[in-house]
């Protein structure tokens, strides 16, 4: 029998416009459900509830039950569609039931997906009739509400900033704390990196003032697939904890297409080629939900479907009430297509979908998973295809298909020793609760001590009798932020009406004097851009062109540090100041420029601390002599080393930054930049500074032993390159990175200050 | 491994300094109305930084001990420092009979009853409370209120009479029920509007024609402790009745959560007459506001030199963390010293006391 999802498929295989585009279809066969049982059965109305939705336990969800009823811990990363909220859901409720005093507190990184769970919760405390006065209590939560819910409510949903916030008024939570018994981290894959380093010490923070109350909660995660879900639980929760990622759920088949628009010859840009594989979806009558990279191209290909009804776009920049209007027309089926940015990516309830379309490669094999599982029904075809940009990042999965498919996803990784972040929430704890170095380091690590008297020194800290004591004049959680998210927001208002908001970077970049701004389906052009009151203002426009920002990227030293000559290579640490200056646009007509302009905007700037070496003369006089591209060799030598970096400093790729030039002003030589993507600095190119030799060997040996021939995203191609992967020379980063390696490991790793 | 953290603790420190200058007056004024308003015009500002740098040249090379006089006292908690001053003031004596008539005389204290019902009582011949006994409609409201009366539960009335609305006059005529030794007068000074230590106590009691002002004052936070002990029996004392200016918005949560964050178990369910509310109700649109400085200009007509703003106390008492000098807890302590004497006689003004605490 036909069904849409088949029309779709056939129609790729068979119509002039796209099946010589169909690289590689890899599918998964259909998938029967795995039941399981339970040593004791549910609560009579938890019971009730499943048999009244018809819902048996799938293996996973019995998994969960049970670890959790035996007091552990558990890591839940089995795919979206698998009931896994319910998975946590029926062991919590199971217990607040049974224990009418209990409470739990489930954490969300949005208020928006905490708005979207709460109505699920709220469900299951309806027809169960176990009364729990679910809740949200965030930075929405009208004061007059907040002392009723922290009085009664036993299940609070809120989010890790309001948590930060809410731990210093304890006192007011002692009753929810006193009885808390779960603690549920719903998307725990985001917090890696250094938002994984502060979550973690968010939740140390949280046990402790817990067992101030005489509370040992017990951590549920929920996360996307990991390489490493144990070991991830453990750091981020301080605790160990059980990974269940067998997924009982059943699947229908799913056909998973690479789609390249390069490979029939064709020069035709991503966003076109997607609209169309978009429109033939929808038209073959798939609910299509579309991921692109960026917020403009969502837009545009929107736009583009503009003929077609009932394809909408969508982005965390709207206005809360288009976005969950926008949710509840793709669940309804009123809208048929939605483009989105991977905003939607996170778990808010879109209903199943027969097809997902991915524009370009998201950058992690989590992300491939997270959007792709967006589709797929219990029984009945499913399909995912990813669209292949230029990059050679994508096509090189294009080419090696099977590389793409056995690629595992990545680790998650999060470090609990970062000097900075650990400080920080020392400061915030001591204003909590006075510390007791030896109560506390099981929360703080062995060099609690050091901290404490290194506070004191500078007089934020005091020693009392009871403990330590905050004694800053400062209130520490202001001090302390939890991302480097800045509160430098623009308006964008059509007339007196309020478009949506934008940070500072996106502002400049998207929404500049002249820039052609896409907006749910209408075309808008800037008229006019007021830096002191952050508001941008658009008029309608009517026109078939669109904008695209030229900027230009500087990294300058503001002071050196700390500097190491080792083997004829000068390696520095200091204060670095990268700038970005759009420095003008460019209006394209179907892809091609048809003017320039120039804009005057001041430069986006940011002060963080990097570390920076040169590339000796000889070294470069040998890339020359081989023939090779230096600037190239360097640009690769860049990536590999930002791709190594993670294992040795144990960071996320997305926390440093880098840039490379074959001449720089304050070096006059070819240098290679690598920084903390946060203001300030965070301690990654500190360490890095202190390791570099290992870290330059291991980029080495990565690119020398790549199997590729010119390159691949297993050595030099980056995800997050801002020029395109270009110029990259594979040879030649070869060669400057042995030429390093070799340089740096005839000293030891003692560094010497200036 | 002592040297990130000695760069972790500068790095804070300058966070720290930076962002304190900015909240010069960046206050979330959401926490603590009134007291701490956002706005303050920059002359102000300006003259309080001159005033902390010529103390801390004046004050240059002095021992704490040498410029407060006060002496050391042991409580349950530790050691800390305690300054005492007098000046003169009288508060009327105790006078539960007037307390009771004006508590009685007001029928619309019995619940249902309003001003047209207590009217038409009244035309009736129920002049008191205690004539309702006798009604069979309001008869159990007014025999539990004539019980606290007759008891002098001070609380109970309060709360009674508080939930109609705290401003009440009334609530004044019921203080009446207390000699003048049970008034507590608090005014605390701290480093901040939550989540920090208090730095000064301030207690001062109306005994013998005198205003006695104890003045706890830490020589480092960590004697924060000790000096919570030190007010808590004064605290709570049988008897004692609490008189701040926006205490119940700000000095009383205050103390609680500190004591909260030591472990101290402590009750606090004295009666607590809020002057600011008081002042409010009588003084309302007759000055530019009703907050202590400008009714202690208006209507008591005293002008204070050098004061220092409340809203940089913190930055005063972080002065003297950091360097050591005394010199900017000086304005601090007569600052606090004033306060009280001022609340005192503000106190006595409203309720109408003979002598008008002069």
């Amino acid at each position: 029998m036909p069904t849409a999802v088949r029309d779709f498929l056939d129609l790729l295989a068979t119509d002039p416009r796209f099946r010589e585009s169909v690289v590689h279809i890899e599918t998964t066969p259909r998938r029967e459900a795995r039941y399981g049982d339970l040593s004791r059965p549910l609560p009579e109305e938890l019971r009730a509830y499943c048999d009244g939705r018809e819902i048996r336990l799938y293996t996973h969800q019995c998994a969960a039950i049970e670890h959790l009823r035996t007091g552990e811990n558990i890591i839940i990363t089995t795919p979206t569609a698998s009931g896994k909220t319910l998975a946590f859901l029926l062991p919590v409720f199971e217990r607040l039931g049974a224990d009418p005093g209990a409470t739990a507190l489930f954490l969300y990184p949005t208020k928006a997906l905490a708005n979207d769970q709460v109505k699920v919760v709220r469900e299951l405390e309806r027809e169960s009739r176990i009364r729990v006065d679910a809740a949200i209590y965030d930075g929405d939560t009208p004061a007059g509400k907040r002392p009723v819910i922290r009085e009664r409510s036993r299940v609070i949903l809120s989010n890790p900033h309001e948590l930060h916030q809410v731990l210093a008024w304890h006192m007011k939570w002692s009753r929810f704390f006193r009885n808390l018994r779960f603690v549920v981290i719903d998307e725990a894959h985001r917090y890696r990196g250094v938002a994984g380093s502060h979550m973690a010490m968010l939740l140390r923070r949280l046990a402790r003032i817990a067992g101030h109350y005489g509370a040992h909660p017990q951590f549920v995660l929920s996360s996307a697939t990991l390489a490493n879900p144990g070991e991830f639980a453990a750091r981020l929760t301080g605790e160990e904890a059980i990974a269940i990622g067998e997924d009982g759920s059943p699947g229908g088949e799913k056909a998973f297409v690479l789609y390249n628009p390069s490979a029939g010859g064709g020069g035709r840009s991503a966003h076109w080629v997607t609209k169309d594989l978009l429109l033939a979806s929808v038209e073959s009558g798939c609910r299509t939900l579309c991921f692109t990279v960026s917020r403009k191209l969502a837009e545009l290909i929107a736009l583009r479907s503009g003929p077609v009804p009932g394809i909408s776009a969508y982005r965390a920049g709207y206005l809360p009430k288009d976005r969950r209007a926008i949710e509840d027309g793709l669940k309804d089926g009123s809208l048929r297509g939605v483009v989105t940015t991977n905003a939607l990516e996170l778990g808010i309830d879109v209903g199943s979908l027969d097809g997902v379309i991915i524009s370009g490669y998201p950058g992690t094999m989590i992300s491939v998973r997270q959007q792709a599982g967006r589709s797929g029904r219990r029984s009945g075809e499913s399909f995912a295809v990813l669209v292949a940009f230029a990059n050679p990042l994508d096509q090189y999965f294009m080419r090696h298909p099977q590389a793409f498919f056995s690629r595992p996803c990545e680790h998650a990784v999060v470090d609990t020793g970062n000097p900075y972040i650990l400080s920080g929430h020392l400061l915030c704890a001591a204003a909590e609760l006075p510390v007791d170095p030896e109560r506390d380091d099981r929360w703080f690590g062995p060099d609690l001590a050091g901290m404490l008297a290194a506070f004191e020194q500078v007089h934020l800290l005091r020693k009392a009798s009871i403990g330590w004591i905050y004694a800053g004049q400062e209130r520490a959680a202001d001090m302390v932020s939890l991302d480097a998210i800045s509160s430098d927001t623009f308006r964008v208002m059509h007339g007196a009406r309020l478009l949506e908001t934008m940070d500072r970077g996106q502002a400049y970049r998207e929404a500049h004097p002249g820039a052609i701004l896409l907006h749910r389906g209408e075309t808008y052009v800037v008229t006019g851009m007021d830096l002191e009151q952050h508001t941008i203002r658009v008029e309608e426009t009517d026109t078939d062109t669109y904008t695209q920002p030229l900027s230009t990227t500087d990294v300058a030293v503001v002071r050196e540090i700390r500097r190491r000559d080792i083997g004829g290579m000068q390696v520095s640490f200091g204060d670095i100041k990268v700038t970005e200056k759009v420095v003008g646009y460019t209006v394209r007509h179907y892809g091609r420029a048809v003017s320039y302009h120039r804009l005057d905007l001041p430069p986006l700037r940011l002060e963080t601390k990097g570390l920076w070496f040169t590339l000796p003369d000889r070294t470069a006089e040998v890339v020359a002599a081989e023939g090779r591209d230096l600037a190239g060799g360097l640009h690769g030598a860049e990536h590999a080393l930002i791709a190594v970096m993670p294992y040795h400093v144990v960071c996320d790729r997305h926390d440093i930054g880098g840039l490379s030039t074959p001449l720089h002003p304050a070096t006059g030589a070819p240098t290679i930049f690598v920084y903390d993507g946060y203001e300030g600095g965070i301690g990654l190119a500190e360490k890095a500074f202190a390791l570099l030799p290992a870290i330059v060997g291991t980029a080495h040996e990565l690119v020398r032993d790549c199997g590729c021939t010119v390159g691949c995203p297993a050595c030099i191609y980056s995800p997050k390159c801002g020029n395109q992967n270009q110029p990259l020379d594979r040879g030649a980063a070869v060669s400057i990175l042995g030429d390093l390696a070799g340089r740096l490991s005839v000293t030891g790793p003692h560094s010497s200050n200036p | 491994m002592a040297y990130p953290f000695d760069r972790a603790g500068r790095l804070w420190r300058t966070r720290a300094d930076r962002a304190g200058e900015q909240n010069a007056f960046g206050v979330n004024e959401r926490f603590a109305p009134g007291r701490w308003s956002p706005f303050a015009p920059c002359p102000d500002y300006d003259r309080t930084r001159r005033l902390r740098d010529d103390l801390i040249a004046g004050y240059r090379d002095r021992a704490f001990e040498d410029v407060f006089c006060g002496r050391e006292v042991a409580c349950p908690g530790g050691r800390c420092y305690l300054l005492e001053s007098r000046s003169v003031m009288d508060l009327d004596d105790r006078d539960p009979d007037r307390a009771a008539a004006a508590v009685l005389g007001d029928l619309t204290l019995v619940r249902g009853i309003g001003e047209v019902t207590e009217r038409k009582l009244k035309g009736r011949g129920y002049r008191t409370v205690a004539d309702l006994v006798r009604h069979p409609l309001y008869r159990r409201e007014a025999a539990r209120l004539l019980d606290s009366v007759a008891e002098g539960d001070v609380c109970n009335l309060v709360e009674w009479i508080g939930r109609r609305r705290r401003s009440d006059p009334l609530l004044l005529e019921v203080s009446r029920f207390h000699a003048p030794g049970d008034f507590i007068f608090l005014d605390i000074e701290t480093l901040g509007l939550f989540s920090r230590p208090i730095i000064l106590i301030g207690l001062a009691r109306v005994q013998g024609g005198s205003i006695i002002v104890h003045q706890y004052l830490l020589r480092s936070v960590d004697e924060e402790e000790a000096a919570l002990t030190a007010v808590l029996p004064a605290l709570e004392a049988e008897g004692a009745a609490l008189v701040t200016f926006n205490g119940r918005a700000f000095d009383l949560p205050y103390i609680r959560e500190r004591l909260a964050y030591y472990g101290i178990p402590a009750d606090l369910g004295m009666p607590h007459f809020d002057v600011l509310h008081f002042a409010r109700r009588r003084w309302r649109g007759s000055f530019a506001t009703c907050r202590l400085g400008t009714l202690e200009t208006e209507v008591l007509g005293v002008e204070r030199a050098d004061d220092v703003l409340g809203r940089m106390v913190p930055e005063f008492y972080d002065t003297y963390q950091r360097t050591g000098n005394p010199g900017p807890l000086v304005p601090v302590v007569e600052h606090n010293r004033q306060d009280l004497v001022s609340l005192a006689r503000l106190f006595a003004i409203l309720r109408g006391d003979a002598d008008g605490g002069a």
